[in-house]
């Protein structure tokens, strides 16, 4: 039948099976918005800086550079047994393993983000707020919004951590795992830049 | 259309602080100047990166899948394709 037809004999297949999970690709390009959306922040937060004639402006509390640097560690933690998890989900039988793991990763960012609340409570009673200055307006909305995406990100992780519970096909979160991945590592991987930008510099 | 865009792109080229649009771009110091400029580079440059990267990205992915699966098409099916017959010899 598809001789002498300029047909591609595996066309038909490669639909049926794509390269690359379409939510793999949306994850991808929803990634990439998210850059720039931080991207424009970090902008604005060096515009703004950069004018200023002192920076962080008299009066207002200094953050808690070495209390953050060990909940950064916490964070790159997270991403790293992350990553060990997928490991073992690719092996065959280590499923339950996997799940353990990611579960770690799951508690890891929890604490990431309860101990960021608590120190947003004391820099509240120190008197840093939104609108006490351009450096708490600035350090509530960039750190804020990358505490939304955390949280945002827990939330994927805990359904590929409920996919792979045992009373389920774990293949079928295959897709999700990964989806998760993207997203928590772009989550851990803009935290460092970060924390350099505003708590550091 | 084409003249306003003409007459835009003269005014810019030639007058490049028209193009600054805010108080903190061109009232600033030179600190905020240069924050402005690298940004704005950052900005302009950092979609046309990661877009190219994810769309070859996806290219390699195709290719390599292609290349896989009319391998293993051929492996499966060798019967779909004419053998060649060598010409009858006397």
């Amino acid at each position: 039948m598809l001789i002498g037809t300029n047909v591609d004999p595996t066309r038909h297949q490669n639909r049926q099976k794509p390269p690359i999970a379409n939510g793999v690709v949306g994850i991808a390009i929803f990634v990439v918005t998210e850059v720039m959306f931080f991207a424009s922040l970090i902008s604005a937060y060096l515009v703004l800086r950069s004018g200023a004639e002192e920076w962080p402006p008299w009066g207002q509390p200094r953050l808690p550079v070495a209390a953050t640097a060990f909940n950064t560690v916490v964070l790159l933690l997270s991403g790293l047994v992350l990553f060990k998890a997928y490991q073992q989900f690719l092996k065959p039988d280590r499923v339950s393993v996997s799940r353990k793991m990611l579960g770690l990763s799951i508690l890891l960012g929890l604490f990431f983000v309860l101990f960021q609340g608590y120190e947003w409570i004391q820099l509240l009673q120190f008197g840093l707020t939104m609108t006490s200055s351009n450096y708490g307006g600035l350090f509530y909305l960039i750190i804020g919004t990358h505490a939304v995406h955390v949280v945002a990100a827990l939330f994927f992780l805990l359904h590929t951590y409920s996919m792979l519970a045992p009373s389920r096909i774990p293949q079928l979160a295959s897709t999700e795992f990964v989806v998760s991945q993207i997203f928590w590592y772009f989550v851990v991987g803009v935290w460092p830049i970060l924390y350099f930008l505003i708590y550091l510099v | 259309m084409m003249k306003s865009i003409a007459v835009v792109l003269a005014f810019t080229g030639f007058f490049p602080s028209l193009s600054l649009g805010c108080s903190v771009c061109f009232v600033g110091k030179e600190a905020t100047m240069a924050a402005y400029y690298g940004t704005a580079i950052v900005l302009s440059l950092l979609p046309l990166a990661m877009v190219g990267a994810l769309a070859y990205w996806v290219f390699r992915r195709y290719q390599q899948h292609d290349s896989v699966s009319a391998g293993e098409y051929l492996e499966n099916n060798e019967s779909a394709y004419p053998k060649q017959q060598s010409a009858p010899t006397q």
